[in-house]
């Protein structure tokens, strides 16, 4: 009897957490990880040294095959820097002109990520930031390289970032040569691919793709990443592109939050 | 005079008793969960992410039988649905009838060997996977089915296998190899 009880209430139970809102179940979720953040805080202390060590070794293998090509590079960038100097003084000149009003920029909250996804399905990590810092819900999180995410879920002192190589996530893209927009979603491999985008109008692989500032959660012109392999449909409206993200999403330590996007 | 007699480093006590095992055992769940979550985030391989969770499952599902599969199942699914950003009691549905089957497929089986709960780890991954497939089917937006094979159910059966035999080492170190909690 004592058994066919306890069935019953865990039963009733599991129905009661299936049928609670997203709103509802993701407040309850990042509220009981919060409480287990002081064991996560020692973990992830005893797990960082360990993480960089690692992670060096690799960065200097890779550091000495890449120097040539980063020497060449910042020879050329060095040149683009002086020749948009020149575009930006321009730029001011004629805003000035027009009496053009410049658009405010965002301003960030630095969070550092300490945990990552426990499951296969799922593409998320949790930064140590929350609602007491002044992270809120729906707020685009960026790295050094390139966008990283969205906030999910909000606790006083922690939040969960959806990935944008989730299969849930969609990014509002527009690929900077060709100004076309499409949508940016996660795919099996842990990269993404920009879908939507008209037949007729040709992408190569190479081409910048940023966010276009549609669906009002990322600010236009942050880096997506860019394209690698372009799918030619034989019949239909549209084509997709596979993309390489800009953000390591294997070695993300550091995060920006941006206030007011 | 006063003699001290020093064990051997190896020789480790088991944890006696059939609640301290189950609080061990939730301890051990929580603890899985925490270091996959917070050691994955620190460490290079970003999908390298086996499912410690799923072998402290089965583990308790072989020695305590459907029951007790059942109850851990669903205390493990619970935690890897906080520390995910799927749906609440997906995971816990999920693994409670991984737990269950489990239990009552290798009553027949050796199951204190290592090779059985080795075997016994890939066939519930895989089958883990399966079910919260199934689960997004009925519950949420599904991925494609070369989704479930290439991001999930291949990656996350090797990686888990990989793992699998230290893991249980190390279980059987603090609860003791051949001490079955309930016969059947």
């Amino acid at each position: 009897m004592r058994r066919i009880v306890i069935v019953a209430v865990v039963a009733l139970s599991l129905i009661a957490i299936l049928s609670l809102s997203a709103s509802v179940s993701s407040s309850l979720k990042i509220s009981i990880v919060e409480l287990i953040s002081p064991l996560q805080g020692i973990v992830h202390r005893v797990f960082l040294p360990l993480g960089s060590l690692v992670n060096n070794i690799g960065r200097i293998i890779q550091a000495a095959g890449d120097n040539p090509i980063l020497e060449e590079r910042a020879v050329s960038l060095g040149r683009e820097v002086v020749r948009l100097r020149e575009v930006g003084k321009e730029n001011q000149a004629l805003r000035s002109l027009l009496k053009y009003e410049r658009e405010e920029s965002c301003s960030g909250i630095v969070a550092r990520v300490i945990g990552r996804d426990l499951s296969h399905w799922n593409q998320s990590i949790l930064i140590n930031k929350g609602g007491a810092d002044g992270v809120v819900k729906e707020a685009a999180v960026i790295s050094a390289q390139g966008v990283v995410g969205k906030i999910i879920e909000v606790a006083p002192h922690l939040s969960r970032v959806l990935l944008i190589i989730d299969r849930t996530s969609g990014v509002g893209g527009i690929i900077q040569g060709s100004r076309q927009t499409g949508i940016v979603e996660g795919t099996t491999g842990g990269g993404c691919v920009i879908k939507y985008l008209p037949r007729r109008i040709p992408v190569s692989p190479g081409e910048v793709v940023i966010t276009s500032g549609l669906g009002q959660v990322y600010p236009p012109g942050l880096l997506i990443g860019t394209v690698s392999i372009v799918y030619e449909e034989e019949f239909g409206l549209y084509k997709s592109a596979e993309l390489i993200p800009a953000a390591q999403f294997n070695q993300l330590e550091l995060v920006m939050v941006l206030e007011g996007s | 005079m006063s003699i001290t007699v020093r064990r051997p480093v190896h020789h480790f006590t088991p944890i006696r008793g059939r609640k301290w095992r189950l609080r061990f055992i939730l301890f051990l769940l929580l603890l899985a969960s925490v270091i996959i979550q917070g050691a994955a985030g620190s460490v290079v391989f970003f999908s390298f992410r086996p499912d410690l969770v799923l072998i402290i499952v089965v583990y308790w599902a072989l020695k305590n039988g459907p029951s007790g599969g059942w109850f851990i199942g669903m205390a493990g699914g619970f935690m890897i649905d906080l520390f995910s950003s799927g749906m609440l009691g997906l995971h816990t549905l999920a693994l409670a009838t991984v737990g269950l089957l489990v239990a009552f497929f290798s009553n027949p089986l050796y199951q204190t060997h290592l090779s059985t709960r080795v075997v016994m780890v890939g066939i519930s991954s895989v089958s883990y996977s399966i079910f919260y497939y199934v689960l997004l089917l009925i519950f949420a937006p599904p991925p494609s089915w070369s989704y479930l094979w290439k991001a999930v159910l291949i990656p996350s059966a090797w990686q888990t296998i990989l793992v699998a035999p230290l893991w249980l080492w190390l279980i059987d170190l603090a609860l003791g190899k051949d001490v079955k909690d309930k016969g059947r």
